[in-house]
């Protein structure tokens, strides 16, 4: 036991002293979650109009109120520019993502009656014109219905119809939404985007944290220190157990910190069930471990290892949703051969509450998984250590 | 020229071995291969709107013909649904909102009695937004028509209704779309963000060696040679880029010839471009260098470089995702500027027109060249 443990202890002091590992899965981690949680966080981003009205005829105080109408604050947001040419430059260089342009003689053309038009220019997004239009389009509509008014039922009904019009219009909007959803982005189901980020990349790091039990083992082994423990009156098991164990209490120190980094910096909301989140980290360090001596024992070098097993881990963590999000609607069911797969939805399942069953569901497949891995590379060991295996 | 047998070494070293072949050029072809596939499945995707017409007039009808006007949206009309069926189409994801019209609409409205259309949707996004605002404009006028028909004759004369109603079919006021050129790659970045993350690791990996060379002393050993520093550094400079140019063509070639990939950009066009970027490339993991010890801790911290730089620059996806001081942030990056370079080429630009972009990056590289010159110097022994 005393052998064990001071090769645990002399294991984490060397981590220690290297600074760029310790940066790499501890640094990375947190920038990332932080970088993509505010990409995909949940506000609206309001599309930016690049307005240019030359128009001061008598509709001008109609289209100043349309743009400046409080109810689409949320979802467009005007800049106004200084020409036909301004809002066209500002739509190709990105500035606004649609452009308006009011002719100067729209209200003279509306009033002789003839057909009069708005100008406008779409930008690189689809979802970002859909909302200008929409505003164009209702402002639009609205004015076209009063001009067949105009043809159709004569002035009369016009004058008539405005007192009538106004007590129907002081009514709420004419459609009844129902938002059945919960969180705010349908892609990341009931955690927000930086709460499946911050899931998504613990458990990343997690399993590249196990990985450095595996390199320690090739580093002793390359440099022959391995062998020279044969020399030493102790059980050689416990020193190789030892190193391992080494590397994954530094992968448990790594999720300790970004658990906790994640909470008081970030406002990460894991749910409580610290008890339960320990468990899901232990199991997925262990998987991670036990999945990278497997692969150590077939390639036997260090480089090869760490190449082939950032590709394994990085393949995983895309496949399971962990870069893109909705993946698995185009590749079906692939993710659920990951490892990172069962860890995630536990995680994702204690942030949203929904109660433990479907938690200890994924922790028992995810424990059953760790154990296979664990019980293979327990048999394939002496592949790793042993110098001419 | 003995510069260019240190280049050729130094394409031997990172191509020459299987597994660098495998690991700088079939990986990332691969790769590319796979996302431009997964491409072409995403692009069909429109937002899925059931419509459930139970109105016995005729008013639920134009209110379901103005949503599908709208291109990007793919409306179904259904009959047969109930309320609770349709939401719980939305619920279960098959559709991405859904309109319930109720039976007594036309009626209520023609009474000038207030009726609700229902929307379900998910939650508030801009698309659910736009359509939320398109439905509540064609329904307030629909309210307002009725109205005014109501006003002239006392009642609701149903051919006057329908007169007007198709009168608004043809309208007198139109918003014309000037058709603007615009690149498609800002707003879809993925495939020439990927390329410029492989090219920056493959510049880091081969800065990398000649940093190993340093260290181990070979480079001090070249002296020995009749060779003069400047053909060292000459050497090695060249060598990276011929790196980079080799993993270029033949990724490119690939991707345009054998997977059909095509940005709208001539294939010399792009290739200008991304050979600029390139030099940027060279330079940042050359600055780097000059401030690590050692070759490991290069790639270690390269990692810690490019991933989060390619994410701000918007190579991963759209650059107006992000926060506004991340978007300024960016412009301290090569890649947002070689995006938006190849960006203006698609949108039918000419090269005179990305000169800016151009010159930054060139400025870019200067910098960085000149602040990782230490490392190219062959004389000079790693700090450790």
């Amino acid at each position: 036991m005393l052998v064990w443990w001071t090769t645990v202890y002399y294991e984490l002091i060397k981590y220690s002293r290297m600074r760029s590992v310790l940066i790499l899965l501890i640094g990375l981690p947190l920038l990332l979650i932080l970088l993509l949680g505010s990409a995909f966080d949940t506000e609206i981003k309001p599309a930016k109009v690049a307005l240019y009205v030359a128009d001061h005829g008598e509709m001008r105080e109609s289209i100043d109120q349309l743009w400046n109408d409080d109810a689409i604050k949320p979802y467009v947001k005007v800049l106004d520019a200084g020409s036909e040419k301004e809002v066209q430059d500002w739509v190709r260089e990105g500035i606004a993502d649609f452009g308006v342009h009011i002719p100067v003689n729209f209200s003279k053309q509306l009033s002789a009656g003839e057909t009069a038009a708005w100008f406008t220019y779409s930008g690189r997004y689809g979802e970002k014109n859909l909302a200008a239009e929409a505003v164009v389009n209702g402002y639009l509509g609205n004015a076209n219905m009063r001009m067949a008014a105009l043809r159709t039922l004569g002035p009369a009904a016009f004058e008539a119809s405005d007192d009538d019009r106004s007590t129907t219009q002081a009514t709420e909007s004419p459609i009844l939404t129902h938002n059945l959803g919960y969180g705010d982005n349908q892609g990341f189901g009931k955690t927000s985007a930086l709460q499946y980020y911050s899931a998504a990349y613990l458990i990343m790091f997690l399993l590249y944290g196990g990985m450095s039990a595996a390199i320690a083992l090739l580093n002793q082994r390359e440099s022959g220190t391995l062998q020279r423990l044969y020399a030493v009156p102790s059980s050689f098991k416990a020193n190789v157990f030892g190193i391992i164990a080494g590397a994954m209490l530094l992968a448990a120190l790594q999720a300790v910190i970004i658990v906790a980094f994640t909470t008081y910096v970030y406002g990460v909301d894991w749910g409580g069930h610290l008890g339960w989140i320990a468990l899901i980290c232990l199991f997925t360090i262990a998987a991670g471990a036990g999945f990278a001596i497997i692969v150590s024992s077939f390639v036997r070098s260090k480089k090869t290892l760490q190449s082939l097993f950032t590709i394994i881990v990085f393949s995983m963590t895309f496949v399971s949703g962990g870069m893109v999000t909705g993946i698995d609607r185009i590749i079906g069911g692939v993710g659920k051969f990951t490892i990172n797969y069962w860890a995630n939805e536990s995680l994702r399942e204690i942030m949203s509450n929904t109660g433990l069953s479907g938690v200890s569901y994924h922790v028992g497949i995810l424990g059953l998984i760790a154990l296979a891995l664990t019980i293979i590379a327990v048999l394939r060991m002496p592949k790793v250590v042993k110098y001419h295996a | 020229m003995p510069s260019l047998h240190i280049a050729a070494q130094l394409i031997r070293r990172t191509m020459g071995s299987r597994r660098g072949l495998i690991m700088n050029v079939f990986i990332p072809a691969i790769f590319l291969a796979i996302i431009s596939g997964l491409f072409s499945n995403l692009e069909g995707q429109k937002a899925v709107i059931v419509v459930q017409n139970a109105d016995s007039g005729l008013m639920g009808g134009y209110l379901a013909a103005a949503l599908e006007k709208e291109a990007l949206y793919d409306i179904q009309l259904e009959v047969k649904l109930s309320e609770e069926e349709l939401k719980n189409a939305v619920l279960d994801r098959k559709a991405d909102a859904a309109v319930y019209i109720p039976e007594d609409y036309s009626q209520k409205l023609l009474q000038g009695i207030t009726v609700e259309a229902g929307l379900y949707r998910m939650n508030e996004q801009l698309w659910s937004a736009a359509l939320e605002t398109s439905l509540a404009a064609e329904a307030s006028k629909l309210a307002a028509s009725a109205s005014m028909v109501r006003a002239t004759g006392g009642t609701a004369d149903l051919t006057k209704l329908k007169e007007l109603l198709d009168a608004q079919a043809t309208p007198t006021i139109v918003a014309q779309n000037a058709g603007m050129k615009l690149g498609d790659v800002v707003s879809n970045p993925l495939m020439i963000g990927l390329i410029l993350m492989f090219l920056m690791l493959l510049a880091s990996q081969s800065i990398g060696f000649i940093m190993e060379d340093r260290e181990k002393r070979t480079m001090a050993r070249m002296f020995t040679a009749p060779l003069r520093a400047i053909d060292i550094a000459i050497g090695n400079f060249a060598g990276s880029m011929l790196v980079g140019t080799i993993q270029l063509l033949i990724v490119l070639s690939l991707t345009y010839f054998v997977f059909g990939y095509s940005p709208g950009i001539s294939f010399g066009e792009l290739l200008l471009v991304l050979e600029i970027f390139l030099l940027a490339a060279v330079g940042l993991a050359s600055a780097v260098a000059g401030l690590v010890r050692n070759s490991t801790q290069l790639s270690q911290i390269n990692n810690l470089v490019i991933t989060p730089t390619s994410i701000i620059s918007g190579c991963f996806f759209p650059i107006s995702m992000l926060p506004d001081f991340m978007q300024k942030m960016a412009n301290f990056t090569p890649q947002k500027w070689a995006i938006q370079a190849i960006d203006r080429l698609g949108g039918g630009g000419s090269l005179s027109d990305i000169g800016m972009q151009l010159s930054i990056l060139f400025l870019f590289a200067a910098v960085m060249i000149a602040f990782g010159s230490a490392v190219l110097r062959p004389n000079q022994s790693s700090k450790s």
